[in-house]
């Protein structure tokens, strides 16, 4: 991931906290892909999530030529998330079958090899423009990028909907049944006594869309895993929670509204139409789209981001303790809010907001 | 019911990682919305929950507090012993819903809409 409208932080080589990157095992890496690799220079930090951190450098080859590259990787002797792919590894792999597939993605350059000192990951081309949510929906030179993005988002997933060959990845697969089973067993974990996702659980068994079909998703994709440039949509990052399920869950994941932060109008990430998203989709060759079986399914992502921030304040409660956490747990409540807005909308009550 | 993790731990948080001599502005940023929902949750959060309780007291019945009277709710919806399209367990949820979202977060895009 690139930003060029925040500069990332210095190089955090070494700091409390983040293991340094073997740029000797990094080089090694490219060479044994078979780059003509001279040297790795101007490694530095770009931030990263809990498990998994990411760094920029040059990868110096020969004749002088230079390529801005991005490690995204697991340091050595970090366990694996059990949610996604065997490894981040294997992640480079879907890239590029999603790249193949005509899905705007940063080309993978190399990966590293098993158990390599570097630790467990790829390194990908740069890419400029804009993640920061709240950014791609504020910043004047990407209006014109916006207009388009929705019917943009829905070609790109109809792509990778369409994608064949995905078997070998050997990725999990769920129906809206599964799915449903996972989040409420999520839910439960979490021990919180929660009405509203007992209301919003007994609405989704309630009125279980029909299974059609099932194709490769993305898992993650909304606002924030986005690169968009003046010219639109650049590349899909973060494809870690890839996995095989119905086409709604990535459609529908897109329109939470947590994602649209200062556009709750815009129900496609803030920036566009469902009637566009959805126009793109079928224009790109995707199954034609239930619009109950998509409201069913935003119910459900609404409740997973919401399950999310309820694991946040129980990691908090269990000693996992940081500022942004208690954050990110005290914003369960706005999934609650959410959800009664798209399952009650219509009821009196909504009638005290203005009252009070 | 307000969610954990309460006021009390997150002030203490907020203490300790600015004592660790955090400065990035970011960080400060999610530091100042910490505390908005601490000084929320002092303020409002003591009226709200006799609101919330007063409420499940006539849904529910009993004089439990509030905790227990919330899971009492929790267990009549999992287990279906509450009807959903029930307008007085709805009209609680809504209420609780927009409670909560006064002390966590009042500027929410979506709330600020329904509230214009």
């Amino acid at each position: 991931m690139a930003d060029t409208a925040s500069p990332p932080p210095p190089a955090a080589l070494g700091s409390a906290g983040v293991a340094p990157v073997d740029g000797l095992a990094l080089l090694q890496a490219a060479r044994d892909s078979g780059m003509a690799a001279l040297a790795v220079e101007n490694l530095a930090r770009l931030g990263g999530g809990a498990s998994k951190d990411m760094w920029r450098f040059d990868l110096v080859l020969e004749r002088g030529e230079r390529r801005a590259l991005v490690l995204r990787r697991q340091p050595p002797g970090r366990p694996r998330s059990t949610q996604g792919l065997p490894s981040v590894a294997a992640e480079a792999a879907l890239v590029r079958l999603a790249d193949a597939a005509g899905v705007p993605v940063p080309q993978v350059a190399f990966e590293l090899p098993e158990s390599s000192p570097a630790g467990d990951g790829y390194a990908m081309e740069q890419v400029a423009g804009e993640t920061v949510g709240s950014r791609v929906l504020r910043l004047p030179e990407l209006a014109a990028a916006r207009a388009g993005l929705a019917r943009t988002c829905g070609e790109v997933l109809a792509r990778l909907h369409g994608v064949k060959g995905h078997e070998a990845l050997g990725l999990r697969s769920q129906g809206p049944v599964e799915a449903l089973d996972a989040l409420e067993a999520r839910h439960r974990q979490t021990g919180q006594d929660r009405p509203v996702f007992e209301y919003a659980l007994r609405w989704l068994r309630s009125a279980m869309p029909n299974e059609a079909t099932r194709v490769l998703l993305h898992g993650d994709f909304r606002t924030g895993n986005l690169v968009v440039g003046p010219k639109g949509l650049v590349a899909v990052l973060d494809w870690e929670l890839a996995h095989v399920g119905p086409p709604e869950y990535d459609l529908a994941w897109l329109c939470v509204p947590s994602w649209r932060f200062q556009r709750p109008d815009l129900p496609v990430g803030g920036f566009g139409a469902r009637e566009d998203l959805l126009a793109g989709y079928e224009a790109a060759g995707g199954t034609p789209v239930d619009p109950g079986a998509l409201h069913w399914w935003e119910v459900f992502q609404t409740m997973n981001w919401g399950v999310m921030c309820a694991g946040a304040a129980k990691a908090f409660m269990d000693g996992a303790r940081s500022v942004e956490g208690a954050v990110i747990a005290r914003r369960a409540s706005e999934t609650e809010f959410d959800l009664m807005r798209m399952l009650a909308a219509d009821h009196p009550a909504w009638e005290t907001v203005h009252a009070g | 019911m307000l969610d954990d993790p309460p006021a009390r731990l997150i002030e203490d948080e907020v203490r300790k990682a600015r004592g660790a001599g955090q400065t990035s502005a970011f960080a400060e940023k999610v530091a100042e919305n910490a505390l908005g929902i601490a000084r929320r949750e002092r303020e409002l959060g003591p009226i709200l929950a006799a609101e919330e309780r007063a409420r499940l007291g006539e849904l529910l019945g009993g004089e439990d507090d509030l905790p227990t009277l919330n899971w009492a709710l929790a267990t009549a919806l999992r287990e279906g012993t509450l009807d959903l399209h029930d307008d007085a367990v709805t009209d609680h949820l809504i209420r609780t819903a927009i409670a909560k979202l006064q002390v966590d977060q009042p500027t929410y895009p979506g709330f600020r809409a329904l509230c214009d």
